[in-house]
């Protein structure tokens, strides 16, 4: 294999990586600028989007991107759900709602250990290993598929969150929140919002990594790790950060994933995300 | 009109307001003058629901509010100008603007608020000032733009904490020549300030506040003759 | 005594009972005796490694979510001393030791961070750790270790080494606690910043703290592997360990001594109660627990058996109250 082709081949699995890095992280650090919670769960939301996406293939016989659809109403449902009875109450504890998150963590991945057992499994796609040609380079065309969705969502949501009514309101709160109450902010409504489509777009995410990986219940923690890395390389809070942040955590995993083995490769993560706390604790982008 | 009544209100085990009264009537520009720590900021954030009054009672036209939440508060049409910087510093002069639309009236008038606030503040009015990060405006032109978003929500009673603190003297001078022309409008405002001879020379009345209590009260005039108010406060 | 008891007849003679009830169950026919042994046993190796945590997060307010990494540390350093031929309990000494050095550095790099942060990198560590386990057939590999049997594999020998190390943790948290390093502890939780101002030296305190937290961590893990005879750093490393030495904290009295032992029994007895029915489900039953106690006592189970006017419990409060400007 010829140096270019290798390199189109880090390049192209470093965009992959980092699509779905961003897209989990963008909920994780909307959430946290928003509600000023820290959500733990955030990655166990992602693993049930990937069970609701494997019911729909398997049990309904949905075309897996079609089920996509469904499975995002299903995570906004599920928020909605979580908020009114959870999240809504854990705003005003402070620093110990961390604790309240991880019950969260335990029980939503312990309901779905319950019903699907402890046994790896992942979405068949249909796909298999179909290549997809670009100029004189081959990828894998799934992988490909599932980054151009993850882009498409994130920057379908950076429009929404830039143009938007609603979108702007939730940026003023997470940038004041006093300010965006004195202005007569609904600010439970807006944080309300962001919850919904913070566990959406896990949840799809998690669904998208399905079709590619195999996942079980307890499979969410190396996803929640690279979830922090990513959000707090790029600044708790801040978007323009966390895309930044994504590509290059995305990228270097890609290029470290020449000399190690896959198992390992979520290791480079962690190693950044303790490098970059080590030296500068609020992140590249944060909002001090 | 807005009244409050023996307004009590303290941090934790420390009072700092103790049975404050005054009142802003119709189109009246009232000041509340008083040093640093007398305790203006607090009061002003007890109306507002900021803080939870420990005693007393704060009407609207005769109806309490002081039990109501901010939000709430907000919507019957009192609008706060507090003392720091409030801006949304990531996102525009105009987006900062519109976003203080809170209301079906004031977003069918919102042509007409801006002309009025672009005449108001012509600093922050320019094509190119309103397409600027609010962020990365100077102190003075964020203090103007946190004032006429307050204006754009069409407030029955404008409360401005501190306007002129921290402001060049030459922006100070526009600054209370931009509220004189807002009382003009006929918007009752309340002001709170440090700077009393400028304030004194501006308002219907004005109330001192010492360590927590109102000590003295009267209009503009009177008050810059009594001798305890130009040698403590004008330094005459 | 006093020490203990602050001068409560009452409670020193309900503990004095309780303890000869343990002492003796293992000797006495009655009905259910395995089981509860079992139950137990758990209780008392999840009461370490709740304590463990209790150190850090209980008095000074550090939350650490990687305890596991010493647990599973601990388990496998004692089984590879026993696998080497040494006996069962130098294993286990020798494995908090290793472990509890082992904590230095990591204390370095974890410290570096505050808060949620803080939180997040000892995550990082323990997740590292079970990765790099799973990758290394010289470490373990998903194969995992055998440990040879000893004194320990037994339920009588387990059960009376896990109760006596239960009571030396009850014992090493109190003294702890009321010590100056249990003050500036609670100090640093309440206001790192004004304590490094007023010359305290934190980094050495927490260093020290977690030194002793992982060495607890560590013999907890070494029971367990004495005890079940077979690791798996799926098992051992695994953020349910974290969590759960979080819950039982948090449970069963965050701050108190005897927190972590009422919140281990409570998790043992669900455990070996709701397990053979359906595995997995006492974690949710947990989860579910854990959630209703933050809502409605936050302080802990522990707080039911206290004296209304003793809620706190032995911890004393220190304030430190940064001089705030005139408003």
């Amino acid at each position: 294999m010829d140096y270019s082709t290798l390199a189109v081949q880090l390049f192209l699995t470093g965009i992959f990586l980092s699509s779905l890095y961003i897209l989990v992280t963008f909920g994780l650090t909307m959430i946290f600028g928003v509600m000023e919670i820290v959500n733990f769960a955030h990655a166990s939301f992602a693993i049930l989007g990937g069970y609701a996406c494997l019911l729909a293939v398997t049990s309904m016989g949905m075309d897996p991107f079609v089920a996509l659809v469904p499975v995002v109403a299903f995570m906004a449902l599920i928020g909605w759900l979580t908020f009114e009875f959870f999240a809504r109450y854990t705003l005003d504890v402070g620093d110990a709602h961390v604790v309240h998150y991880y019950a969260l963590l335990l029980i939503i991945s312990n309901i779905l250990a319950l019903i699907f057992g402890l046994d790896y499994k992942f979405v068949p796609s249909g796909l298999g290993y179909s290549q997809i040609e670009i100029g004189p380079f081959k990828y894998p065309l799934l992988k490909f598929i599932v980054a151009i969705i993850s882009l498409a969502t994130v920057a379908g949501l950076s429009l929404y969150l830039k143009k938007s009514v609603i979108g702007k309101k939730i940026r003023a709160v997470s940038q004041s929140k006093e300010s965006a109450e004195i202005m007569g902010i609904d600010s439970l409504k807006i944080r309300r919002i962001t919850w919904i489509i913070g566990v959406s777009s896990a949840g799809l995410m998690g669904a998208l990594v399905g079709l590619v990986n195999p996942f079980s219940p307890y499979a969410g923690t190396t996803y929640l790790i690279v979830a922090f890395s990513v959000a707090i390389l790029g600044g708790m809070g801040s978007l323009f950060g966390t895309i930044v942040a994504g590509f290059i955590i995305g990228m270097t995993e890609s290029l470290f994933s020449l000399f190690l083995p896959s198992q390992i490769s979520p290791v480079v993560a962690f190693v950044f995300i303790i490098g970059v706390l080590m030296v500068k604790p609020e992140g590249l982008f944060s909002r001090a | 009109m807005l009244e409050v009544k023996n307004l009590s209100v303290g941090y934790g085990n420390l009072q700092v307001i103790h049975e404050v009264s005054f009142a802003l009537g119709k189109g009246e520009l009232v000041a509340l003058l008083g040093g640093n720590g007398a305790g203006k900021t607090t009061t002003l954030k007890a109306v507002m629901g900021l803080l939870p009054p420990w005693g007393g009672e704060v009407l609207l036209d005769g109806k309490p509010i002081h039990q109501l939440k901010t939000p709430s508060i907000v919507s019957l049409g009192l609008a706060y100008v507090p003392e720091h910087k409030s801006v949304f510093p990531k996102m525009t002069v105009l987006e900062n603007l519109e976003l203080a639309l809170n209301s079906e009236k004031a977003k069918e008038m919102k042509e007409e608020t801006m002309r009025e606030v672009f005449d108001l503040f012509p600093r922050i009015s320019s094509k190119t000032k309103l397409r600027q990060m609010a962020g990365t405006l100077s102190g003075g032109e964020q203090r103007m733009l946190v004032i006429a978003r307050a204006l754009m929500s069409l407030p029955a009673y404008l409360l401005l904490d501190e306007p002129s603190l921290g402001l060049a003297p030459v922006l100070v001078q526009d600054l209370f020549e931009a509220i004189k022309r807002i009382h003009a409008k006929g918007v009752p405002i309340f002001l709170v300030e440090q700077n009393v001879n400028l304030t004194l020379q501006i308002v219907d009345r004005a109330y001192v506040l010492e360590q927590g209590k109102i000590v003295l009260e009267g209009s503009g005039s009177e008050l810059s003759e009594m001798p305890h108010i130009r040698e403590s406060y004008l330094g005459i | 005594m006093q020490a203990i008891n602050q001068g409560n007849k009452k409670t020193v003679i309900v503990l004095g009972i309780l303890t000869l009830a343990a002492l003796a169950l293992p000797l006495v026919g009655i009905p259910y005796q395995e089981y509860a042994m079992s139950v137990l046993t758990f209780a008392f190796i999840y009461t370490l490694l709740g304590q463990s945590w209790n150190l850090l997060g209980g008095l000074a307010k550090q939350f650490s979510l990687g305890h596991a990494a010493f647990f599973g540390l601990g388990a496998f350093a004692t089984a590879a001393c026993s696998s080497l031929g040494v006996p069962a309990l130098i294993s286990l000494a020798v494995g908090g030791v290793a472990v509890a050095i082992f904590s230095l550095p990591i204390g370095l790099i974890c410290f570096s961070a505050r808060g949620p942060y803080f939180t997040i990198i000892t995550l990082a560590i323990a997740e590292i750790l079970r990765i790099v386990f799973l990758w290394r057939p010289e470490l373990s590999g998903s194969e995992g270790m055998l440990l040879p049997p000893s004194i320990f594999s037994t339920r009588i020998g387990i059960y009376y080494l896990t109760l006596v190390l239960t009571a030396a943790s009850i014992f090493t948290f109190r003294w702890m606690a009321r010590s100056k390093q249990g003050l500036a502890l609670v100090a640093i939780g309440d206001d790192e910043d004004a304590c490094s101002e007023i010359g305290i030296k934190v980094k050495y305190i927490k260093s020290s703290t977690l030194f002793v937290s992982a060495g607890m961590a560590a013999v907890a893990g070494g029971c367990y592997g004495l005890f079940t005879q077979y690791l798996s750093p799926n098992d051992v490393f695994s953020i349910n360990y974290s969590l759960e030495a979080i819950f039982i904290s948090t449970i069963g009295g965050i701050g108190s001594a005897f927190g972590p032992l009422v919140g281990a029994l409570l998790v043992s007895l669900l455990e070996e109660t709701l397990n053979p029915l359906v595995p997995g489900a006492h974690l949710l039953v947990l989860g579910a627990i854990l959630i209703a106690i933050m809502f409605l006592l936050p302080k802990g189970l522990v707080t039911l058996f206290r004296k209304s006017d003793d809620k706190q419990g032995p911890r004393m409060q220190i304030k430190i109250k940064r001089r705030q400007p005139a408003a």
